[in-house]
């Protein structure tokens, strides 16, 4: 049985400026989308109960930087990685549904998968739309929000328990399945030192689009009707007041400033 | 985080880190800032022992770094594990004497011990199930160590010890303790040994928690010892070598120690810089006024100065250099007295808050005063050089 987790490299940068029209990333630490951490403990946690049945692996696209956040995975204890190299997977420049269509091409070229986990959404993009999209390249159920998984290899399918706003909801699904993990899942661990040790020394295997056989579209590729026309940055809010006095000053001074605002 | 990070890199240069060294430190920045960071305050004022960040802390493969591979360790050395603890510190510096504490426990085995007693006793302590404690004060032996009173009388085939040893650090919490206590006391000091005895050893209990002024969750309790017998295999090295053990086991944690008062005082001037640059008074951030800047440099460059001190020893333990003491005292004292230094200032520069529980410089306050204290007193740290510095001039 094998489990792929998809892990994305993030930039952590809570508040990004624009600086020529691009979110100005330079300096930013990148790091692992931390969503993405509960998918790889999932994985793992799976593998600790069912044994060497399954095979643990971790995939990302996203340039050489991106093989950070493989050696996070394997010092953590995952099997094996793979990278797409391409770094315009990770930002806004490609669809959704091309990358869905690389990546689902990358999870042919590991042999296949039984189970997905994605985490809810990414840090930077916060869409959550990739996991649908995967399922619906590859042909897999997809399950959002999952609390609670339970595997039963032998009969080829998987029990879920589903976050919904009023409860939870206990599904069913047949392998192979895309499933987004609610936060609430598990509690991610940290890599020891000899694990990171390990991965530090680790090759990270890496392929390219082309060599998939999926050419991104552009220069090389046909056209996928998706275009990053440009970015805005939000209107800056105006400086916060505070007002000083006693209680009766302020309930002035307040009145005062709603007036002013014509809110009053 | 960035603040973290930041930090890390500038010290990839000045001092001169391994890629393996800036690795464990990360790991161990990651755990204090995960682990504990989120806990410090509230297991400081619940004076609660900090159990679980130890199972995360055996996990996460840093419990045991110096014990060699073939007993479950990483065979690092003494840098690595002060890299460790000033990350700990940082963070709660009740969790790094905790961990230094365990370190101190176990060294004697690790220095004297057969291959019987580390194949039995090293393997659980790397993996965080198992935490040492080392026993050697007395309520009336505290920098006269030699005043011990401690008994370990031989009989049938091993030893009886009856006595009392006072402020252990992880007492009643630890799951093997090494003593120092008398085999022949007619013979003064020469007849004291190191002796192993686990936890649950029949005639061993322990006094109540103490309430301490700082390091509030790390445990310190009283050893009772009633006709506790062990047998003659958990003595260390030779009978009458117990203060050979004992001096060689805190020559080689004082730089621990040191590196406990590093993460503290970092800590205070992590919380000083961030304060200074958000609390604005006559319409400007604190740090602007020259007074709180200088505070702030003064703290920095005595950091820094104290660090390049602690490693230095560190490193010259690691390539083998025997003659350490002088240069350990002096490591432990400089940081420790930089460690009460900074706090101090760091209670200054907030001000009122830096007064009240809510902050958390109060806590690195308390928590520092004792880095002057434990492991041998500054002044006893001073007595140590100047010894040294006598006996070296008289020699040429």
């Amino acid at each position: 049985m094998r489990i792929v987790v998809l892990v994305k490299q993030v930039p952590d940068a809570p508040e990004p400026r624009l600086a020529g029209g691009r979110p100005a990333l330079d300096g930013v630490p990148w790091v692992t989308n931390p969503f993405d951490l509960h998918g790889l403990e999932e994985a793992l946690r799976i593998k600790e109960q069912l044994g060497d049945i399954v095979e643990t692996m971790a995939l990302t696209a996203g340039g050489a930087r991106a093989a950070e956040t493989l050696r996070e995975a394997l010092a953590v204890g995952i099997d094996r990685v793979l990278r797409i190299d391409a770094p315009e997977l990770q930002g806004l420049e490609t669809g959704l549904v091309t990358v869905a269509r690389v990546l689902a091409a990358a999870i042919r070229r590991l042999g296949g998968a039984d189970l997905l986990f994605c985490g809810q959404k990414s840090l930077d993009q916060q869409s959550g739309m990739l996991p649908p999209a995967l399922a619906e390249a590859i042909g897999a159920c997809f399950i959002p929000d999952a609390a609670k998984i339970t595997v039963d290899p032998s009969l080829g399918r998987v029990a879920v328990e589903r976050l919904l706003p009023t409860g939870r909801a206990q599904l069913r699904a047949c392998l192979p399945a895309v499933i987004t993990l609610a936060k609430t899942i598990n509690e991610p661990r940290l890599a020891s030192l000899r694990g990171l040790m390990k991965a530090k020394r680790a090759e990270i295997p890496c392929v390219t689009p082309d060599e998939l056989g999926v050419p991104l579209p552009g220069a090389s590729g046909p056209g996928d009707g998706y275009a990053l026309l440009g970015f805005r940055s939000p209107p800056s809010r105006p400086a916060a007041m505070k007002l000083e006095g006693t209680p009766a000053e302020q309930a002035r001074a307040l009145v005062h400033q709603l007036r002013q605002g014509r809110l009053l | 985080m960035r603040a973290w990070k930041r930090r890390r890199e500038r010290e990839k240069l000045d001092h001169r880190l391994s890629e393996d060294e800036i690795t464990l430190r990360e790991l161990a920045a990651r755990v204090a800032r995960e682990k504990i960071a989120p806990v410090a305050a509230e297991l400081d004022e619940r004076e609660e022992f900090p159990r679980r960040i130890l199972e995360e802390i055996g996990r996460a493969g840093l419990m045991g770094l110096t014990v060699p591979e073939r007993y479950g360790g990483m065979g690092l050395g003494h840098l690595a594990t002060c890299l460790v603890i000033e990350e700990l510190s940082r963070a709660c510096a009740g969790v790094g004497v905790t961990y230094a504490a365990s370190i101190l426990g176990y060294g004697p085995i690790l220095l004297f011990g057969t291959e019987e007693h580390k194949g039995t006793y090293l393997p659980s302590m790397c993996t965080g199930e198992g935490l040492g404690a080392f026993a050697l004060t007395e309520p009336q032996a505290g920098s006269d160590a030699a005043a011990i009173r401690c008994t370990a009388v031989p009989r049938d085939g091993g030893y009886v010890i009856s006595g009392t040893k006072q402020w252990i650090t992880n007492g009643g919490e630890a799951s093997l303790y090494t003593i120092i206590a008398l085999t022949a006391p007619q013979r003064g000091p020469r007849g004291a040994s190191a002796l192993i005895v686990p936890a649950g050893t029949p005639g061993l209990s322990y006094g109540r928690k103490e309430k301490k002024l700082g390091i509030r969750c790390s445990a310190t309790r009283e050893l009772v010892f009633d006709e506790c017998f062990v047998p003659a295999a958990n003595l260390l090295g030779r009978e009458g070598q117990g203060f050979i053990i004992a001096m060689r086991n805190l020559n080689l944690g004082r730089p621990g120690v040191a590196a406990q008062a590093l993460g503290i005082a970092q800590a205070a001037l992590d919380h000083s810089v961030r304060y200074s640059l958000e609390r604005e008074q006559f319409g400007q951030p604190i740090g602007r006024f020259q007074a709180v800047g200088h505070m702030l440099a003064d703290m920095a460059t005595h950091i820094e100065a104290a660090r390049s001190l602690v490693y230095a020893v560190a490193r010259a333990i690691d390539s083998g250099d025997q003659d350490f003491e002088r240069e350990a005292a002096m490591a432990k004292t400089f940081a420790s007295d930089t460690a009460m230094a900074a706090a101090t200032d760091a209670v200054q520069i907030f001000g009122g808050y830096g007064y009240m529980r809510d902050y958390p410089v109060e806590k690195l306050f308390r928590d520092a005063k004792i880095t002057q204290i434990y492991e041998g007193t500054n002044q006893v740290q001073r007595n140590i050089i100047a010894a040294s510095l006598l006996k070296e001039a008289a020699r040429r």
